[in-house]
């Protein structure tokens, strides 16, 4: 058995910090290591949640997309929503998967700003969605004080 | 250390020509302040028979950094504030030939005996807070009532007028995201179309904005005494609620919302402020200024990022700022953008 990322990382923090941080003479050394040993407990949660932010990411903004196809009048953009709405997620490999999350963003850029003009509750919908996705990604950080 | 000591010290000779034996000592690099290499160092030398010295403080600008700065910028806040009794260092030299040490840099007073909050610190001030939030939001308050003409920090910074602050700094960071966004910014970008579709009032004054007044931007003492303001490298002319709706943003509250910059309660803050700068609070600008705070934060965490993605600067903090920082003025915007939503559409 090998253990889990997110333990070998979280472990590797505390090493950092009351192991090596400790026996650091210069102040700029100990700030680095300080902070190198807090993202790793970022980097231990990215590990584990990456993957699913963004795979929720894509399916909300589908959704989205597939309900914004109905709505929208300009063929071009509806055609591209109507094409991301119903696209298969390539891989599961976390870059990928952000790539393609960072397409669909761009695409929902455009049809935010053309729901601020026409659909008030199209709108609503993509705040709600844009909401969701900022606060999935909360982290609450261990107190150093 | 011990070559940069060597060439500092010829520099403080050459800048010194009627003291000699000047020597550095203590040269270490302090954390933080990613925009510049800061170093403390204890100077001393031989003047008129006497020995002398003085501890300093040197700032080199870095290859790359956080935020594009002007080291001369913050340099004349410091000439133009010190005189004022504003607790800021007394400014030295500033110096732009390369000769010396390779890059551009200023040298200062170093504050002694002090500390500057951290931002993991729950509660970094404990029974100082009261204390220290009187003077925090009091010396912000003077900031905003000093005449940049009078002070002589005008003549070193473009002029602005009332009714174009808001778009001149808004301008500028956007054209920051513009340039640096790693990714799509779908809350950013939002948040920037709303601010353009709803713009402030015109600034009631114009007014030195420090640009970056904030939890660990000062340095304060065991008795709560604010000793020094720092960091003044992104001041500029402008609307002074731009300062105050950085200074009160929920990220420099130590996990305090109640509490701005995690001092004290908001409506004392703010009071203080209003009788300091002799300004009232409009809180329809208020609230412009608070989202534009984290679009500016947005922005400021976008450049890091892509600082350190391009390898051009491996400071953790870059990473740092870069990955928690956004995703915290995210979710902040997120809300208020929502908020601002179901206030045009639920509560007519």
């Amino acid at each position: 058995m090998k253990p889990d990322v997110e333990v070998v990382m979280q472990g590797f923090m505390g090493t950092l910090f009351t192991d090596i941080a400790p026996h650091l003479t210069a102040e700029y050394a100990v700030g680095h290591v300080s902070l190198m040993a807090l993202m790793l407990f970022m980097t231990a949660h990215e590990h584990e949640h990456g993957a699913e932010f963004e795979m929720t990411d894509i399916q909300e903004m589908q959704a989205i997309f597939a309900d914004a196809t109905g709505k929208v009048a300009d063929t071009a953009l509806k055609a591209r929503l109507a094409e991301a709405a119903k696209a298969d997620v390539p891989s599961l490999q976390l870059s990928k998967l952000r790539a393609q999350g960072d397409l669909y963003r761009s695409l929902l850029i455009e049809l935010h700003e053309w729901a601020e003009a026409h659909n008030a509750h199209l709108e609503g919908v993509i705040l709600d969605h844009l909401l969701d996705a900022a606060n999935r990604r909360k982290l609450t950080m261990p107190s150093l004080g | 250390m011990d070559e940069l000591s060597q060439r500092f010290a010829a520099y403080l000779q050459h800048r010194m020509p009627h003291v000699s034996n000047v020597e550095v000592s203590g040269l270490s690099r302090i954390h933080g302040g990613a925009s510049r290499e800061t170093y403390r160092l204890r100077a001393s030398w031989r003047e008129n028979g006497v020995e002398g010295g003085r501890a300093l403080i040197l700032r080199r600008d870095p290859v790359a950094s956080l935020i594009e700065t002007e080291r001369d910028l913050e340099f004349n806040a410091y000439r133009a504030f010190h005189p004022t009794g504003l607790p800021v260092p007394e400014p030295l030299f500033l110096e732009t030939d390369l000769e010396w040490l390779d890059r551009p840099f200023f040298v200062m007073e170093q504050i002694e005996g002090c500390q500057a909050a951290s931002p993991f610190n729950d509660d970094p001030y404990g029974a100082l807070a009261p204390k220290i939030g009187e003077q925090f939001w009091t010396h912000l308050g003077r900031i905003a009532a000093a005449d940049p003409d009078a002070i002589g920090f005008a003549e070193t910074v473009d002029p602005v007028a009332p009714d174009e602050c808001w778009k001149i700094a808004l301008g500028h960071w956007e054209k920051v995201i513009d340039e640096d966004a790693l990714s799509p910014q779908p809350i950013a970008r939002a948040a920037i179309r709303w601010m353009r579709r709803n713009p402030p009032p015109p600034a009631k004054r114009i007014s030195v904005v420090h640009g970056d007044y904030r939890t660990g931007n000062f340095l304060f003492d065991e008795a709560g005494d604010i000793r020094a303001i720092l960091d003044w490298e992104m001041c500029h002319l402008g609307d002074p609620l731009e300062d105050l709706a950085w200074a009160a943003d929920p990220l420099w509250a130590n996990g305090h919302g109640e509490r701005p910059a995690g001092l004290i309660d908001r409506a004392s803050a703010y009071a203080l402020w209003e009788k300091a700068s002799g300004m009232t609070i409009d809180p329809v600008a208020m609230r412009w200024w608070e989202v534009f705070a984290a679009v500016k934060g947005l922005a400021i965490w976008i450049s890091a990022g892509s600082e350190y993605q391009t390898g051009s600067n491996h400071d953790p903090v870059l990473a740092f700022s870069s990955w928690f920082c956004t995703d915290f003025h995210d979710r902040l915007l997120a809300g208020k953008l929502k908020a601002v939503y179901e206030e045009a559409h639920y509560e007519a």
